[in-house]
This record gives structure tokens, sequence and C-alpha cells, in this order.
């Protein structure tokens, strides 16, 4: 005789990779564009050194980047429900 | 089963939900966007509207399975899908006239359990299904979010302290259109195709459509065209709670707000454990608001809001099986003819009842406490400036 494992009400695997996902994505994305936007105001400022400004820039491209792959990602998602 | 004259009524209810559900879920995706002036309130809700028909269109993977896992699928009839429409119906106007953002898939999900129990009693709900696909969600939802957004928004805060204001205005008021963007689209996706698969679900049990067949573009497009004129016509009084009532959003505030909305919805989507985005999106609201130094949060319309989903499964389940009492004692093609008569007639009597305090594009940014919501307590400003 073979016993069936009972499906669990709850989806615990999923719900806690939700968890995971959504907090390093979510956090993680905040902090990126914070830094960029950071950046920027740096970039921006009449005072700041050329290696600052260069600094700056290379940081919004990095953020730039990593948003554009984050939203190529969403809509991934979003087509392949 | 043939009676297309039943099966007419079916596809304008379900056209109609789909409406509802629109201008329901609005907020959802603008309503920090307008609070902060990201975007101009009329324009924000054109942007969506347009969005959420791209969005309906992404994805045909119509998943026919309404209330799959929650109810017997071998007992859906129809009176029992017509009984759920106007269960969520009801319960979608009821809460957008207070103004209440409420899940219009947990008051579909909650119509047709209604209507299913008054058909074939209780033995016919998956009651494991409902603690799995409907309990356990929406209780994580606004959890998950509410905790990534407090975090986000203070962490997000204190980088950005020494930025100068404009730039900082400027950069998190663009970031808001781009998650705006992309909850719009989200959203056309995944309730849109809800509506299409309760059509072709229809046209399946009239025998207009064979079993397992595609859903025709002509569902789609009015599918699509449906929930996108809701969004058009803008939920004001639910982007007013979610934008002004909650917390008063910088826009640090409401750009972290969008992002964890973005991200919970989608990696939920991902991992196939989908969440309510209206419950994730105010929780992304009142995490945000948590995370400001002075945790400037109306706790006490987070309450009632709450108190609204604990009870929009069992108010929508009790009109979903008034509306299927409804059409039994009428017979089943004079019965639909009544009960979308009387939604009708309801429907009329709550928007003329709205009109008395009418919330627009012109005053869905007024100060908390200048329209019905009056005996709320103001707040004290955040301490960061909305406006450049």
């Amino acid at each position: 005789m073979t016993v069936t494992p009972a499906t669990p009400l709850i989806d615990w695997h999923a719900l806690v990779q939700v968890l995971y996902t959504s907090v390093a994505l979510g956090i993680g994305l905040v902090v990126l564009f914070s830094v960029g936007v950071h950046s920027f105001s740096h970039y921006r400022r009449a005072d700041s050194s050329v290696a600052l400004r260069s600094l700056s820039v290379t940081a919004m491209g990095l953020v730039a980047l990593v948003i554009a792959a984050t939203v190529v990602w969403g809509f991934i998602v979003i087509i392949n429900k | 089963m043939h009676n297309t004259f039943v099966l007419v009524f079916v596809v304008l209810i379900a056209v109609g939900f789909d409406f509802t559900n629109g201008f329901h879920d609005t907020a959802n995706a603008v309503a920090p966007t307008v609070a902060t002036g990201a975007l101009k309130p009329r324009t924000a809700v054109i942007l969506s509207s347009a969005l959420n028909l791209v969005g309906a269109f992404l994805s045909l993977k119509v998943a026919a399975t309404v209330a799959s896992g929650i109810v017997s699928q071998g007992d859906i009839i129809m009176p029992v899908v017509i009984g759920g429409l106007i269960g969520a119906i009801v319960w979608n106007v009821t809460t957008w006239y207070f103004g209440i953002p409420s899940s219009s898939s947990h008051a579909l999900i909650g119509g047709i359990i209604g209507a299913m129990i008054a058909h074939a009693g209780s033995s016919a709900v998956l009651w494991s299904g409902i603690v799995g696909k409907v309990l356990a969600p929406s209780i994580a939802a606004p959890i998950f979010a509410l905790v990534i957004a407090a975090i986000a928004t203070s962490l997000a805060r204190r980088l950005t302290k020494r930025s100068d204001d404009a730039t900082k205005s400027a950069g998190m008021r663009i970031g808001q259109i781009g998650s705006t963007s992309l909850l719009s689209i989200a959203h056309g996706t995944n309730d849109a195709q809800k509506t299409m698969g309760v059509v072709t679900l229809a046209l399946v049990a009239n025998g207009t459509l064979a079993q397992n067949s595609a859903t025709p573009k002509w569902v789609v497009l009015i599918c699509g065209l449906a929930i996108a004129a809701g969004t058009m016509i803008g939920g004001w009084r639910i982007i007013r709670t979610m934008g002004q009532g909650f917390t008063k959003l910088s826009p640090t505030q409401g750009f972290t707000a969008q992002i964890t909305s973005s991200v919970v919805i989608l990696t939920s989507s991902h991992f196939g454990m989908p969440l309510s985005t209206t419950y994730v999106a105010t929780g992304s609201i009142l995490g945000a608001g948590v995370g400001t130094r002075k945790r400037t949060v109306r706790w006490k319309l987070a309450g009632r809001v709450a108190t609204a989903w604990l009870i929009t499964l069992p108010c929508a389940g009790v009109c979903g099986a008034l509306a299927f009492y409804g059409q039994r004692a009428f017979g089943v093609s004079f019965g639909v003819v009544v009960m979308t008569a009387i939604l009708i007639g309801y429907c009329s009597f709550i928007y003329y009842h709205s009109r008395k305090d009418k919330i627009n594009a012109d005053n869905v940014n007024d100060k908390w406490g200048e329209h019905s919501e009056a005996f709320e307590k103001p707040l004290e400003p955040v301490e960061e400036p909305v406006k450049v």
C-alpha cells in the first residue's frame, strides 16, 4: 500500500521564496535607485571634482543598467504568466 | 445548454465586472503618482488606462479556471457564474463608494462561493483552497509589502539625505512613472484575463465554443477595452484614500511604495503564488508611512480597510447567493433580466449618492478631512517637501 503525502493547505515554500526575493529585489532596487539619484545630485553640483563626477556617471550608468534589466525581467514575468 | 439570450447577459455582466475592476483598481497603480504630483491626475489615469489595454493583449494564456481549487468545477453552471459576477460588482461598487481599496478577485471568488453554496451546498466548496489561495495570501501580502516598503523608505531617506531636494524629487518622480507603468501593464494582463476566462467558460458552457478552444479575439478586445475604460474613469475615491488617507506621501515614499508593489506582485506571479494587487499596494503605502522619521500613518483608517478585507468574502458571497436565488425564483432567462435590472438600479443609486460628495481629478489631492472623511484627524506634515 502506498501512502500519498497530503498536499499542504498553504504553499509555504512559494510564500517564503516570494518573501526572500521581494526583500532582496525591493530593497536592492530602492537602494540602487537612491544611489543613482544621489550620484546625479553630486554630478550636478558645481563644486564637484572631475574624479567625483566620473564616479557619479559610472554609478548612474550601473544603476540604469540594473533598473533596465529589472524592467525586462518584469515584462518577461508578465508575458509568461 | 444553448441559451443565447442568457449568454448575452453573462457577457454583458462580465464586461460590467471588468469595468468595475478597472476603476476599483486604478488606485493600486496611480495613487502614489497622483499624490506626489509625479503626473497630473488625469494624465496618470490615461497612461494607466492605455497600459492596462496593452497588458490585456500581452499574454493570452487564459486559464479558464475562475475560482479553480476553490469550488467544485463540475458543479459550476451559468446562474452560479452570473450570481458570482453580480455579487462581485455589488461589493466593488459599495467599497468604491466608501473609498475602500478591496480585492476585486476576492470579491469575485466570494460571489462565486456564495452562489455555489446556494446551488449545490457547502460541500461544493473546497474550503482548504480558500485557506491556501485566499486567506494566507491576504494576510501575507500586506505584511510583506509593509515591511519591505518601511525598510526601503528608511534606507532611501538616509541615502539621499544629502542630495539636493530638487534632484531628489525629480528623480523619485521619474522612478514613480516607470513603476506606475509596469504595475498598470501587470494589472491589465492579470485582471482582464480573469474576465476573459469567465466569458470563455460561458461560451463553452453554452456550446458556442468547443472545450479547450482558444479565447476568441473579440473576447480579448472587449475585456481589454472594458478594463481600460474603467481605469480611464478613475476610481478617484479610492485613489484619494490610498494617496492622501493613509499617510502624506513624499516623492521618495511614493517611489518606494510603488517599487515595493511592483516587485512583490511580479515576484509572487513568478513563484506561482499570486498575491492581491490591492493588498500589496495598500501594505506598501502603509510601509512607506512607517519608514519616515515621524511614522505618520492613520492606523484607524488602515484598520477600517482591513475590516473590509475580512468581510469581502462573506459579503460578496451573500450577494452572490441572493443573485442566484433571484434567478431561480424567476426562471433562468427572466431571472437574469430581473437581476441585471436590480444590479443597474443599485449601481445607479450608489452613483447618485456619490455625487453629493464628488471626488474627481480636480479635488482628489485636497487635504484629507475636507470631504466626507472630515472626522479624521489631520496628520503632521512629513519632513520632506512634496512640491519643488
